[in-house]
């Protein structure tokens, strides 16, 4: 008899033989990747730099202001290092990140020894010194690529983790208990889906003075749980009247017991699938979002904001290509992994498999 | 059924109210008001401080937000949605004005939509599995996970840029170039050649999603066991297809037609930003901007009363075309 | 020339796990008119006969070789190898299926007499006022109460037992010559089932329908066949008249199913002179998965009169795959050693 690898190990084996789904995987693996590690790929800060004695680490500034060490401001390096390292502490030595470009700014005139500076506008087709080209204000396209997966990845997770949190919640509870508490849970997913989304999430931005990249993600998240809600309480009134929670009620167990322990583990698979999507859909809402103008402000690195500047200069093709292509991807190996996520899991499927 | 529909309207009413008072409130709170948005978008306008609070008392916008709704939701009561502040215009009449490109947009594309999915689904599912269905699955799944503003973008580049002065070449903004007065035969051309792009892009993906779900379900169907029942009688496949499996899946497919009723008419707010179409997503969008209350709750209503209606019309078909669902 | 003459028919599964043999090398033969059984336990691949008379066996199963013929006015017709078409006219025409499952058996969003009425359609060019009539004359003779009302009825509004009948009715709508019953009364009660099997009985006598029963109730096919055919792990392993198997089987897994019905009046006697009621008895083991069927006779490991050395009277049980011989006139027996078995010994010596 051979072992049985339980639910999970069996929809893994199962996910596993789709080629398709895997490459999906790989991907989204390689954007983590990228994610993690890009102030070491693009930057203007060195990765790792001995200066005046000390090792620092200034490219960890990409990721938030205040890591980046104090020393470098309080010696006016104002954001240049290869000059001013050499010139300042002659013993220094740097890792520089694989590329020498900026996701915020432009590159000046001979920065790096031996490179002008960033073209702009219709000047700034790819090149060898800027593969994907410069957007109108002359920044470099991949590094402001490279950083706004950061940005992507974080979008997709942090407001499916808020929305997935909500939604099961507001299902779980609704479905389990039933009667005027279900109504009630009804009545609120209905209400947040009725809103038009992109409304919504306007009028709030509005609301908060000074939005930030974490303000959009939670508001995305607040508004996109109704989906996840339905699925779960869905779920919840079918799994409700098995036997396994009668026999559970029967042996003491009390709601949240039954909730927690019982029901929402058999659930979970179904309830996965839309997460994943929805993670796809907040990406692209985010995307969205900085598209029209919304995102976070200049010089902020979301692919979005990228295609914004595309809108007001169409001939500048390279802004649309690379970050377009980049979203595609994403959305693409997202809804790849749901849907051989849904096949892996779901019972019925499994007979039919050729 | 009558007691059921009653039911229904009630608890519509009740999710509608919450709504509308949940919109104004973020509404009147989102910082500036429909003066201050006009006199930012045009310096020159200034106006002293006596005229700004004369103005601020017509508009009633010195009340409490609170006040404000209610003085709203008694008008409306009324029959009267109000009038819109920036364009000084019922806001009926704005949504009339708006409606019809919206509807030409998004009622072509459903039409085209449905034309297409319903044949493409069913091909697939005919079909599934050889090498000519798993191309079509995967470009169709390619199309589905394409952004709609990236596409968008993208044809522009092409037909508005790269092909000006060709005969392929589309119009990039707006609904029509010539003026009002001229011939409406070359008119509706023109519109017609202005509405390609946009069409387009609200087309595409909902037929890659409504022919996937089709093809789901066709699958689901064709699995049952009365289906095998029907081979067993000796009906062919074709007639398994379609009067067995396809007469099934006509159940959770109507659930989404109902449900696709808001969109229709509500149009795309980003399609409608991106090619300048003077529709109802453009006037939300634009509402907001210029903190136009009314026509921001005129517009919030109706979508609001279109998609409980939708679903409402998703449940009531539901039991229509399901024999062993009463409405419950 | 019997009606239907399967021969050989080998129908295997291509899992990604591996190939599964579920028929492997099974022939029957049924005549016109008469009854036969196919018995076995679940698994042993009793179904996927059935389906593959009609070529209805789902994917990954295919019929890989062998020969099913059904013999026809115009000379027999190799089912196995007929094109699509022609199949098409054969399924419900000259032969009717009963399924297992009432309830998911029947088109949710037809009425019944629609679905009764679509089996004539397709096999009679008449109108359709003539096949709701026929449909109704259907009804009656499944002795469906108030017919005239269930036309116009859905599945889900009829029970189990209504369904059941409903599918007798478009079985033999076009009066075929072979009605095939996949396990017709498993999925209902038991008072329902004994009605069932009255009913199956009494249209075979008007109408001389050949049928094909396929169950795992002994009983059932005590009653109601004329020959009974034992199937286990792919293969038959004993056929013969029903009185003669149930009076004297000579295949050892056949004498364990019939030794283990209880039996209501046995009594024992034990050492000290009180009578106690015996245990019942079981075959040992259990049925091999198609992954691993055991080599030689399938059924060597559970069976207490298996030999595990070749001898003077046959070879070893585990060596060599038994042929079909026919012992008696009419009774075919799959075992090296059937009709000389001799005293049973403790199972387990050749367990696998």
């Amino acid at each position: 008899m051979e072992r049985s690898h339980g639910f999970w190990g069996e929809a893994w084996r199962r996910y596993r033989r789709r080629p398709l789904a895997m490459a999906a995987l790989a991907f989204v693996a390689f954007l983590v990747i990228v994610a993690t590690l890009a102030p070491a790929i693009a930057g203007t800060k060195p990765v790792l730099c001995r200066y005046k004695g000390r090792i620092y680490a200034p490219c960890l500034g990409y990721f938030d202001r205040r890591l980046e060490p104090a020393i470098f401001t309080k010696d006016k390096f104002r954001g240049t290092y290869p000059k001013n390292l050499a010139e300042k502490d002659p013993a220094s030595w740097a890792i520089w990140p694989l590329f020498f470009q900026d996701p915020y700014r432009s590159v000046r005139g001979d920065e790096w020894p031996g490179r002008p500076e960033n073209p702009a506008m219709d000047q700034g087709r790819p090149s060898w010194t800027n593969p994907f080209g410069t957007d109108q204000a002359g920044v470099d396209v991949l590094a402001k690529m490279v950083h706004g997966t950061t940005v992507a990845l974080l979008v997709g997770f942090v407001s499916m983790g808020i929305a997935g949190t909500i939604g099961i919640i507001v299902g779980a509870i609704g479905g389990y208990f039933g009667g005027w508490i279900d109504m009630l849970a009804s009545r609120i997913t209905e209400i947040v889906m009725c809103v038009p989304t992109l409304v919504l999430i306007l009028a709030i931005l509005a609301i908060i003075e000074k939005p930030t990249i974490w303000h959009t993600m939670a508001i995305i998240g607040m508004t996109g749980w109704t989906g996840i809600a339905r699925l779960t309480r869905g779920e919840f009134l079918r799994l409700k009247g098995s036997e396994y929670v009668t026999a559970a009620r029967a042996a003491g167990a009390g709601p949240a017991r039954i909730i927690l322990r019982h029901i929402l583990p058999n659930s979970l698979a179904p309830i996965l699938v839309p997460i994943t999507f929805g993670i796809a859909s907040a990406i692209l809402t985010e995307s969205g979002l900085s598209f029209l103008g919304f995102g976070p402000p200049p010089p902020s690195a979301s692919w979005g904001s990228i295609l914004n500047g595309a809108r007001s200069n169409l001939g500048m093709w390279w802004l649309v290509l690379f970050p377009g292509t980049a979203i595609f991807l994403t959305v693409l190996a997202y809804n790849l992994i749901g849907e051989g996520l849904q096949e892996a899991t779901d019972p019925r499927l499994r007979e039919a498999r050729k | 059924m009558t007691t059921y529909l009653l039911r229904r309207l009630l608890l519509g009413c009740v999710t509608l109210a919450a709504i509308t008072c949940i919109v104004y409130g973020l509404a009147r709170n989102m910082p500036g008001n429909p003066l201050t948005a006009q006199m930012g978008e045009d310096p020159s306008r200034k106006i002293t401080a006596a005229d700004y609070e004369r103005m601020q008392r017509a508009y009633g916008l010195d009340k409490s937000w609170p006040e404000g709704y209610l003085q709203w939701a008694g008008n409306l009561l009324q029959g009267d949605l109000g009038r819109s502040i920036t364009r000084k215009q019922p806001v009926t009449t704005l949504i009339g004005e708006r409606i019809g490109p919206t509807l030409l947009v998004s009622g072509t594309a459903f039409v085209l939509i449905w034309l297409a999915a319903v044949p493409l689904g069913l091909y697939s599912s005919a079909r599934s599995g050889r090498p000519d269905e798993r191309l079509t699955s995967l470009l169709l799944y390619a199309l589905y996970s394409f952004p709609t503003f990236v596409a968008a973008l993208f044809l522009q580049v092409v037909f508005a840029v790269w092909l000006r002065g060709t005969a392929w070449e589309l119009p990039l903004f707006g609904m029509s170039d010539l003026p009002a007065d001229a011939a409406t035969s070359s008119r509706m051309l023109d519109i017609a050649r202005h509405m390609i792009l946009p069409v387009t892009c609200q087309t595409y993906v909902s037929l890659a999603y409504d022919s996937r779900f089709i093809r789901a379900n066709m699958e689901e169907a064709i699995r049952q066991d009365y289906v095998r029942t029907a081979r067993a009688k000796g009906a062919g496949p074709w007639r398994v297809l379609f009067r067995h499996a396809f007469r099934n899946t006509l159940i959770p497919l109507v659930t989404l037609l109902g449900l696709s009723l808001p969109s229709l008419i509500g149009g795309s707010i980003i399609i409608e930003q991106i090619f300048t179409w003077p529709g109802m997503g453009r006037l939300f969008f634009e509402s907001i901007r210029e903190r136009d209350y009314p026509t921001i709750m005129g517009l919030t209503l109706m979508f609001s009363v279109l998609t409980l209606l939708g679903q409402l019309l998703a449940d009531v078909l539901y039991c229509l075309v399901d024999p062993r669902v009463s409405v419950a | 020339m019997p009606l239907l003459d399967i021969s050989n028919l080998v129908t295997a599964f291509h899992t990604p796990a591996g190939r599964v043999p579920a028929v492997d090398g099974v022939s029957l033969s049924i005549d016109r008119g008469k009854t036969l059984g196919l018995v076995g336990e679940s698994g042993c691949g009793k179904s996927v006969t059935a389906m593959s008379i009609l070529r209805l066996v789902s994917a990954p199963g295919v019929i890989e070789s062998g020969s099913i013929l059904l013999d026809g006015p115009g000379g027999p017709v190799d089912l196995v190898s007929l094109p699509e078409p022609q199949l098409r006219k054969v399924r419900g025409g000259r032969i009717g299926m009963i399924f297992q499952e009432p309830m998911t058996s029947l088109n949710p969003v037809f009425t019944v007499g629609d679905q009764v009425a679509e089996a004539v359609l397709l096999h009679q060019g008449c109108s359709r006022e003539a096949a709701r009539a026929r449909a109704l004359e259907m009804l009656r003779l499944v002795r469906l109460a108030d017919p005239e009302r269930r036309l116009d009825e859905y599945p889900h509004q009829l029970s189990g037992g209504m369904r059941q009948r409903v599918m007798i009715a478009m079985a033999l709508a076009c009066e075929p010559d072979l009605v095939v019953a996949d396990e017709p009364t498993t999925a209902l009660d038991v008072t329902i089932q004994a009605q069932i099997l009255d009913l199956l009985a009494d249209l075979r006598r008007r109408l001389g329908t050949a049928i094909l029963l396929i169950t795992h109730d002994l009983g059932v096919v005590a009653e109601t066949c004329d020959e009974v055919a034992v199937m286990y792990a792919g293969r038959i392993v004993e056929r013969a008249p029903a009185e003669k198997l149930f009076r004297r089987p000579l295949h050892p897994y056949t004498i364990g199913l019939l030794a283990a019905r209880p039996d209501p009046d046995a009594m024992a006697t034990r050492a000290d002179g009180t009578t106690v009621r015996p245990r019942l008895t079981t075959i040992p083991g259990m049925v091999p998965s198609p992954q691993h069927f055991p080599p030689g006779c399938r059924f060597h490991p559970r069976c207490g009169y298996a030999h595990s050395r070749p001898g003077p009277d046959g070879p070893a049980c585990d060596g060599g795959v038994p042929e079909l011989r026919e012992l008696e006139p009419g009774h075919f027996v799959r075992c090296h050693y059937a009709g000389s078995l001799g005293e049973p010994h403790a199972v387990g010596a050749l367990s696998t």
